[in-house]
This record gives C-alpha cells, structure tokens and sequence, in this order.
C-alpha cells in the first residue's frame, strides 16, 4: 500500500458534542446522511451513534454523536458518557482525535460553559456556531473572527438545517488541529488555584493519571459534590487526607467550593462575549413568544394539543390509504405470479397463503408507520414537544411525574423502545423506572395495524361533527384509552411500589424552528428499515410456521374452514377458547393472541394467514382480508366470528396487553435484571384481560353485541 | 501543602459578607415574581448539592439577570428567561432560588 492509499484509508475518530437542543443531531444528520450505525456503549445502556463521513479530500472520516449535555460534571447516565469519552475512559472507545463542538448561537454564553469544560480536556477542537439565522433573527450579531481569537479555536458558522457552512466543516475537519494546549484561560480566585494546583500535581504523582484527566478529578474533588466518602478505594490515603483539610481551609475561607468553579468559567465566558457579541437591541416579545401566548395560553393550550393530537391520528388513517392499497394490489400481483409458476399443491400453498400473505399483511402497515413517525419528528424539530411537556406537567405532577415524563411517553406512540430510551432523560432513578414501567400502555405503532384492520373491516364509515370520521374518532379513542392507562397506573405505583419524593422538574424550552426535513426522512428511513427487517425475518419466520399449524394434521375431504379448525393451531386455540370466551373472543382470536405474544403486528399476519388458507378453495381468492373477516361465520350457528364489539375489545385487548419481546428485552437491559420486566408483563396481561371484559360486559348490555 | 497552610491566617475570614447579601431589602423567591417582572440571582439554597450545581451550571449564577414569563396554564410550572434562554420548572424549585427584584 503506497502512502497516497494510507492517506485516503485512514479513518479520522471524531466526536461530536453539544447542548441539548444546540441541533448537534441535525448537524450529524447533515453530515453522515445515510451512513448511520446506532449501537450501545459497552457495559451501559446509553445508545451509540456512530456514521461516516466522506471528507472533500476522499479521505473519510468516523463521527461519534455523543448525548446531548450542559457540561462536564453531570451524573445522569447520558452524560456521563459524553464525559467519560473525552476522557479516554470508555473502553472499546477510542479517544477522539478532533472534537466538533455545536453550539447554539442565539445561547452563546450559556453553550460557551461546556466549551470552557471541553478546552480542559486538551483535544484537538472545532466550534459550530449553529443556527446563526435564529440569532440573527432575534438582533444578535457575532463576530466570528473575534470569538476565533478570543477562544483560540476554529470557529464555523453554520445553519444546519438548511445545510449552510457544513462544506465548510467538512473542509474544517480534514486539516490537521493542534491540541487545545495548556493554557487555561479562566481563572480561580488565588486560593483556589494554589490548592487546585497542589491535588492535580499529587493525582499526576500518586496515580500516574494524564495532566487533563488529573485537572478534571483535582476539580471534581474540591467541588466536593460527591463528598469524599465514594472515593475511599480511589484514592490514596495521602491524597484523602490532603482533600479533608482542602475542604475544611475553603470553607473556612468562606469559599463555596461548589459555585466557585462554575461562576469563574462564566467570568471568563463573559469577557468572551463581551468582546465577540455585538447584542442589538432586543425586542422583548419575539417571534417565540408571541407563538408561546396561544400554544401555552390555558385554553387554547389544551385546545390545540388535542386538535393536533386528533388530526394527526386522522391523516394517518387517510393519507395512508392510497399507498397502502398500492402495496397490498403489489403482493396481490406477485402471488398470482407465484401460483402461475408453481404447480397447484402444499409447496404454492406455503409460499402464498404462508409467507407472502402474512408479510404482506404486516407490511401494508409501511405507510401508517412512516406517517407517524414524520409527525412526531415535526413536532419535535419544531420544538412543540417542550410546550407539550411544559402544560402537561401539572396533570402530570398530579399522578407523581414530571413534564419530561411525558416526552417519552409520547414517543412511545412511536414504539415503546425508543420512548424507554428516552427515559434517560429522567435524573431520577424512580421517576424513569415508573415511566418506564407505563410506557408500553402508549399505543406504539405495532398497534396501529391491529387497530386499522379492525377499524376498517367493524367500524361503520360515518361523519361525526361534520368533520370527523367515526373511524378517526375510534382511532383517538384507543391512544387516549392507553395515555389515560399509562397515568393511572403511574398514580398507582407512584402511591404504592415506588414511593417518593416528587420528581425535580427543569427544562429548556427551545425557540420555535422549521424542522429540518432531511433529519425526519433518515429517521423515517432507518425505522423503515427495521421495520421491513422484521417484516422480512421474524414475521416470515411467524408466517411460515403458522402455516404449518394451521395446514397440518391434514384431514381428506374436510372443507378449508374444518381443516383450519382440526389443525394444530386450531387445536391450540380451542384450547384456550374457554378462558378467552369471557371476552367474546373465540378460537381464531385465540390464535392470533398466542400468535403475537412476542410481537404485536403479528396478529394481523396471523389473520392474513388463517384467512387465506380457510378461504384457498373457495373461489374468492382476490378478496380482501377485511371483507374475510366481516363474512366469516361460525359454521354451526351461523353467528359472525367478528361483529364491532369483538373489533372493539380486540383493540383493547392491544392496548393493554405487553405483547412484545423487544420491550421485554430492552426493559431487561435497562432495569438490569428480570424483576420489572416481569411484572410489567404480569399487570398489563391482567390489565388487557380485565379491560376487555368489562368493555365486552359493557357492550353486551349497551346492546352494541350485534 | 505547608504553602497554603502557612497564608491562612493571612486572609480574612469572609462568611460575613456572605451574611450580609442576604438581607438585602428586595430579595424575594423567584417564584413570587409576576409575569414580566425582572429581577438578578442573589442565592440559591435550600435544595439538593446536585440540583444547585445543575441550576448553577445552567448559568443562573449569583447577579444574572431573570425575567419572569408565564405560568403553565394550572400555575406550575414556570417559565423564566435568563442569558438568552427559556426554562421552565416548578415552583418548588424557583422557591429556592433568591432574586433582587428589579423596581419599578
């Protein structure tokens, strides 16, 4: 290999940090585009996200997008991390070679905090100077050349969302940058810095630790946030003993150890700004706060959360119908295909009514899924998701969370994984175990399919307030049945499993921004992605063996519908019927409950399955799942197996019910052990069986039983 | 260590200035300022070490100057405006932040 092919090969480790809301993702978004890998760090449950970058010189580079964090010293898991990293102390992780700093540019002064933390470390250093248009719009004029020079690093002005300046960060990112250096520019009070100066020369003595790495632990130490207490076997005697009497002089002195440190960055941060920041004169009511008036206002607030909540849920339902009837007639088309080519017999039934009938069942639900997750992206781009959080925090308080409980929650409708992610926002370990525990309730997207199936086949299409569709109406209905769920039994556990102190409460609310629609699509992209994996794997896999039950032990001469009700599955169902007749459902249910015990979609592929074979002979081969399951009647009674009310306690049932091997898995993963995850799966099975019986009891006698 | 040891007795002892700041006629809790009111960080105290130095990192250090801007619709949370940013938390919270209110 010559030296121009080690150049280009040779892969640069950068890291990427920022304040929460500085848009540090949709500078990685701009950056990497398609060429994202999400994982987890060793060890902790925090999420990797890694992607690569092709630089203007052919070389590429590979960029770490490190949590979001307001400084260096925090404790919560995600912030630990972003500390750890450029500290060298993660393993598996390379120290980054270049750090790329954003910064918010309308929030210079408080973002200029993380950087003094960040210089500390001695890496090499580039500052983004992100969403200057906001800046600008609010009458903040910043001298780049001067904040350059006064923070004797590079500085790039960018607008990130609509790409502007990240050539010039790409350009940035390929010239070689020299270290930070040692050269402190913020300064403690005399005192401070001798002892400052004397425990970091001892940590490089006694514990061979590197100049930054021994600055960073003399600083944590004297600020004494954690007391000396945890670090008893970290330290030795000598230096135990120096920090006592370290902290006995200050306080003495009058010194408070905690705010010295953190008021002298600030000071030296003012001066910074004061010489780069040329703040025109601001209106006191800005464009945000006129928006914030009516989003926030007590009634309006309400109004328009709700408003929004119902028209998103029905632009899925309508926006979505087109596409999907396009992906259904698509498989439709390719079974067809399929049955030309193959001769008629068990091999053309296995691979029709089988595999492609119960994936294609699942994968119709592709456009639902991609128009939720445009919507929530919107709404969190935009920044409404903190005026979500900021009015629902009272009703949240109320059953003993907090306002930033709910953003995981709502992302939860999403899917409960990333919503549980989510989670980690939470500082307190209580308040995010009890939002973890509810967040299954939100109805993720697994459900929808459940729902529009049963929605669309049982739910007359009727106009309600002249605007509303029944069917959008029922739609609404069922999320707010599993946010109502998901907050009572918040109340429960908060007042009984998890007592405790109300959860602490503080949150920034970002000024209103366009989304940035290329970060939505390669979200929307990468969930597709995972969702056509399962589709393709799992769901197949699900299929497939269900086909075989369902097909086997073959009976000669029974009629489809017979074969279907001696098979294993059959047998399988029956055999539970007894406990499911409570709720009205029988064994074809049945089966699809067992069928999507580890996956919830799965029911709609199981149905697709069931259908397909019981129906293979007699000639209505092309007709849709959903008029299947309105014609199919009990073959002795002649009563429907379906009428609205089993479609409506169905759906409950899924609303409840924790039907979900990732949840499962990924609860495992960050409770860190079997106990919750179990009892999760315990109180909503029970959950879903008592809510559907009561609704199935309900219906009965409202006379909706049909 | 004997360096430091040695200049203690040299300074002067200040715990009573910080006394002093404290009684000072307009200080007030945050969470008593009305929307539209303004007021400069004098202390923070009587809540947790962790959530002090969060409030303090935050950048609501002693003299930075507070704006109140609104109650959530049920009176709680709040929202504040300070060093060019907007943040919202609980009145709980605000109570142990000590501002000098601005008069007018």
């Amino acid at each position: 290999m010559n030296v121009k092919q080690e150049e280009a090969t040779r892969v640069r480790n950068i890291a990427l940090i920022g304040n929460p809301n500085s848009g540090k993702t949709t500078v990685f978004n701009q950056l990497t585009g398609l060429r994202q890998k999400v994982g987890n760090y060793p060890g902790v449950t925090v999420e990797k996200k890694e992607g690569r970058v092709p630089l203007p010189d052919d070389s590429e580079a590979s960029v770490l997008d490190l949590p979001g964090t307001y400084s260096l010293t925090a404790n919560s898991p995600d912030e630990k991390i972003a500390t750890d990293i450029l500290l060298g102390r993660v393993t598996h992780t390379r120290t980054p070679e270049l750090v790329v700093c954003v910064v918010d540019a309308s929030n210079l002064e408080r973002s200029l905090y993380l950087v003094t933390q960040i210089i500390d470390r001695n890496l090499p250093l580039i500052l983004v100077l992100n969403m200057m248009d906001i800046a600008r719009d609010s009458g903040i004029e910043i001298d780049v050349n001067k904040l350059q020079h006064a923070l004797n690093v590079e500085v790039i002005a960018t607008v990130a969302s609509r790409g502007t300046g990240i050539q010039e960060l790409k350009q940035a990112m390929t010239s070689t940058h020299k270290a930070t250096g040692n050269s402190r520019q913020w300064r403690l009070p005399e005192l401070v810095e001798r002892e400052l100066a004397e425990l970091q020369a001892m940590l490089e003595q006694h514990h061979q630790l590197s100049e930054p790495l021994a600055f960073h632990e003399a600083v944590t130490l004297l600020s004494g946030h954690n007391g000396t207490a945890g670090h008893r076997n970290k330290y030795s005697p000598e230096i135990l003993d120096h920090l006592h009497k370290d902290h006995a002089r200050l306080d003495f002195m009058g010194i408070d150890r905690q705010s010295v440190f953190i008021e002298s960055r600030y000071e030296w941060v003012r001066r910074v700004c004061a010489e780069a920041v040329i703040t025109a004169h601001r209106s006191d009511v800005t464009f945000s706060d006129k928006i914030d008036g009516i989003l926030t206002h007590r009634i309006w607030g309400f109004v328009i959360f709700f408003g929004l909540m119902a028209l998103m849920f029905q632009t899925i339902f309508s926006w979505a119908a087109l596409p999907m009837e396009l992906i259904g007639a698509g498989f439709d088309w390719f079974g067809r295909l399929i049955s030309d080519v193959l001769p008629p017999g068990d091999l053309q039934d296995l691979i029709v009514n089988g595999g492609l009938a119960g994936v294609a069942a699942v994968v119709t639900f592709l456009p639902q899924i991609l128009f939720l997750f445009f919507f929530l992206g919107v709404l969190e781009d935009t920044g409404y998701m903190a005026r979500a959080a900021f009015i629902m925090d009272r009703l949240m308080a109320k059953v003993g969370l907090n306002g930033k409980s709910f953003i995981p929650l709502l992302g939860s409708f999403a899917c409960a994984i990333p919503g549980i992610m989510a989670t980690r926002t939470i500082e307190h370990p209580r308040d995010r175990l009890v939002t973890m525990l509810v967040a299954p309730l939100m109805s993720c997207s697994a459900r929808l399919p459940v729902y529009t199936l049963l929605i669309a086949a049982f739910i007359p299409a009727v106009t309600v307030f002249g605007v509303f569709s029944l069917a959008g109406i029922t739609l609404l209905s069922m999320y707010l049945l599993g946010l109502g769920a998901a907050l009572g039994m918040a109340w429960i556990l908060r007042r009984t499993l998890l007592k405790g102190s109300p959860p602490v409460f503080l949150m920034e609310l970002p000024p209103y921004r366009l989304p940035s629609l290329k970060s939505i699509f390669i979200q929307m992209w990468e969930r597709s992605v995972i969702f056509l994996k399962r589709a393709g794997t799992f769901i197949l896999g699900v299929s497939i063996i269900l086909w075989f039950l369902s097909t086997y032990p073959r009976f000669e001469g029974a009629s489809p519908s017979d074969q279907v009700q001696k098979s294993f599955a059959g047998q399988a169902g029956k055999l539970i019927e007894p406990v499911l007749k409570p709720l009205g459902f029988d064994w074809k249910i049945g089966i699809g409950l067992i069928g999507s015990l580890l996956q919830r979609e799965v029911f709609v592929s199981t149905m697709g399955t069931i259908y397909n074979i019981q129906n293979a002979d007699d000639g209505t081969g092309n007709v849709s799942l959903q008029s299947r399951m309105q014609q199919d009647r009990d073959p002795v009674t002649g009563i429907p197996t379906f009428t609205m009310l089993t479609a409506i306690c169905v759906m409950v049932y899924y609303v409840f019910a924790m039907q979900c091997l990732s949840t499962v898995a990924i609860m495992r993963r960050e409770t860190n052990g079997w106990k919750w995850p179990a009892f999760q799966f315990g109180y909503m099975t029970l959950l879903a069986y008592g809510a559907t019986f009561i609704t199935y009891r309900l219906g009965l006698v409202l006379g909706i039983g049909g | 260590m004997p360096a430091s040891a040695s200049i203690m007795p040299l300074q002067i002892p200040s715990p009573c200035l910080h006394m002093s700041e404290s009684f000072s006629m307009d200080e007030v809790a945050l969470s008593t300022l009305v929307p539209g009111e303004r007021g400069k960080v004098s202390r923070i105290s009587g809540t947790s070490a962790e959530l002090r130095r969060r409030l303090l990192e935050m950048g609501l250090n002693t003299g930075t100057a507070i704006q109140m801007i609104r109650f959530a619709p049920f009176g709680d949370p709040i929202e504040i405006h300070a060093k060019g940013f907007r943040l919202s938390l609980r009145k709980l919270e605000a109570e142990s932040i000590m501002v000098n209110r601005e008069l007018r």
